[in-house]
């Protein structure tokens, strides 16, 4: 009996265990029945019996299927599940040993725990590489809900000057990146308008107190772009693309700094925390008297009694660490994260797709940002309100956000290979016509 | 190593692989796709080759296949150990002494 072409490949899917593979396997089997169905009509077959031909000569759909279905399987990611796992654990250490944890923040914190696994469980079974078309809008959808629901209807809640709505700006770098990759192709416009994307919410900044949370979207943003940059999402050239992103960048920057003499004043203290020890640099200054007493393993001299406060503890988890059990513990975990960023760099970057390879290291660069401020801030280097240490410390929702990361950045290392990059769409281009009357 | 080899100039779709191969080896390699289209995802998992999509004149949608930097080393590897191995044959059938005494064993 003969199959018809939609009968052979919905046989061939049969025998596919992996369902997210059956679009791939369906578009490319296709095709092919539709180039050999073609062939076969040059040589003079009618339209239905060079197709019936052609699906005979792809040969039994059960073997072709279990051959497929051997070679298509989901990418094993356990190299990425373990220190997940081990930050997690850090986490919940962290928080028996340092925090002073009521009854309600444990209940708090486990609700938290479990919202994160439920997101990280959904995103981690959903084939990304199906919604590439959807990123840009994903994007924009989400910067106007964030910025519209924090400054227009009030939502979210307000802790220390910071509304948590603005938390989830994290979750757009993922999302810009796709924006950044369907603009391949559309030149110097698409550039200027990926450029717009990350000076816009910097501009916001003078109506938004989140100077950390927005400069570390913006540095992460500026991260993706060039590595699309040196991936030739917007051509061969170098140069001239990253001076068009930088410099409009660097100048909104600066306008944003000098045009609030307060805000030059705290990034003078930023980077110089002693000179105004008992003003803006306060928590940096304390900070270092105490890492001076720390010893390598055990407790500091009592210099400063500051790590009993639970915010204090929770902003600065690895200061406490170091204090309370000596820099080696502290160095573990640092270890643990460095392992974690490189693993996760270096498999991003060796994705299939540049898609792939683009949300690949938005995410982990939006890891990475989050760290070295983390990180910066709990050795008294800079001072700035942190940013949280992925997985490890500061509050529920950043905990939730970063499973959801992770969950994205999991789904996009299994589901590798289903996706090939689509083409480019054309350059947009000005057309001026000049009509001159005879 | 002929799939590699196919696509070593010239980045090629599996249809017109099937085609190409069949042509260049005067129909005896008929490939059937149900033997192709696993041995090319498997060579992508193994990084030899990539894939991505483009729209032929026609206007349909392609899925085409090219060498990596890694697949165009395995080439040059796989290439050089058929040189070996079909020049040792070679040898055996024509009576001549295989040089440097390396045994069929090893072959």
């Amino acid at each position: 009996m003969r199959l018809s072409k939609q009968e052979f490949l919905n046989k061939v899917c049969g025998q596919v265990r992996w369902k997210h593979a059956h679009d791939s396997i369906r578009g490319e089997l296709n095709a092919h029945i539709e180039d050999q169905a073609e062939a076969l009509e040059r040589e003079g077959r009618s339209s239905g019996e060079a197709e019936a031909m052609a699906v005979e000569q792809m040969g039994d759909p059960s073997d072709v299927g279990m051959r497929l279905d051997a070679s298509y399987r989901p990418k094993p990611v356990l190299g990425m599940l373990i220190p997940f796992g081990i930050l997690l654990l850090l986490g919940v250490m962290s928080r028996v040993l340092i925090y002073d944890m009521g009854a309600d923040e444990w209940a708090r914190f486990a609700l938290a725990a479990a919202i994160g696994g439920a997101c990280f469980m959904l995103l981690y079974n959903v084939n990304l590489y199906r919604f590439v078309s959807w990123s840009k809008y994903a994007y924009l959808a989400l910067a106007a809900a964030i910025v519209i629901g924090a400054l227009a209807l009030g939502l979210g809640v307000w802790i220390n000057g910071l509304n948590s709505l603005i938390c989830h700006a994290v979750l757009l770098i993922p999302l810009y990146a796709g924006m950044v990759y369907a603009m391949r192709g559309r030149g110097i416009w698409g550039l200027l308008l990926c450029d717009v994307s990350i000076c816009a919410p910097l501009l916001l900044i003078t109506t938004l107190p989140a100077l950390s949370i927005v400069f570390g979207a913006v540095i992460s943003g500026l991260g993706v772009l060039t590595y699309a940059i040196f991936s030739g999402v917007f051509g061969k050239r170098r140069l001239a693309p990253l001076a068009t992103v930088y410099a409009p960048t660097v100048l909104t920057a600066a306008y944003v700094v000098l045009s609030q003499p307060y805000r030059l004043e705290r990034l003078r203290v930023l980077f110089d925390p002693m000179s105004a020890a008992d003003g803006a640099g306060y928590m940096a200054a304390r900070i270092r008297l105490a890492l001076e007493g720390a010893k390598l393993i055990g407790h500091g001299s009592e210099v400063e009694q500051i790590f009993r406060s639970l915010n204090f503890a929770a902003d600065y988890i690895l200061t406490s660490i170091i204090y309370n059990f000596g820099w080696l513990p502290a160095a573990l975990i640092a270890a643990a994260l460095l392992v974690f960023l490189v693993m996760g760099f270096k498999k991003a970057l060796r994705l299939d797709s540049l898609f792939g390879r683009m949300l690949g290291f938005a995410i982990m660069t939006t890891f990475a940002v989050q760290t070295g401020a983390y990180v910066a801030a709990n050795l008294g280097l800079v001072f700035a309100q942190t940013l949280p240490l992925p997985f490890v410390a500061y509050g529920n929702t950043a905990l939730v956000l970063d499973m959801a990361l992770a969950g994205l950045l999991l789904s996009l290392f299994r589901m590798d290979g289903l996706y090939a990059d689509k083409p480019a769409k054309k350059a947009l281009r000005l057309r001026l016509r000049v009509e001159i009357e005879k | 190593m002929l799939l590699l080899k196919l696509i070593e100039d010239e980045d090629m779709y599996g249809y017109q692989m099937i085609e190409e191969l069949a042509k260049r080896s005067d129909n005896t390699f008929a490939l059937k796709a149900g033997t192709l289209y696993p041995l090319l995802h498997d060579m992508q998992e193994q990084g030899y080759i990539e894939a991505y999509e483009k729209t032929a004149q026609s206007g349909r949608e392609r899925k085409y296949y090219s060498l990596t930097k890694a697949g165009r080393e395995a080439l040059h590897q796989k290439s050089a150990e058929w040189s070996a191995f079909s020049g040792a044959v070679n040898k055996v059938l024509t009576g001549a002494t295989m040089a440097g005494g390396v045994s069929l064993a090893t072959v």
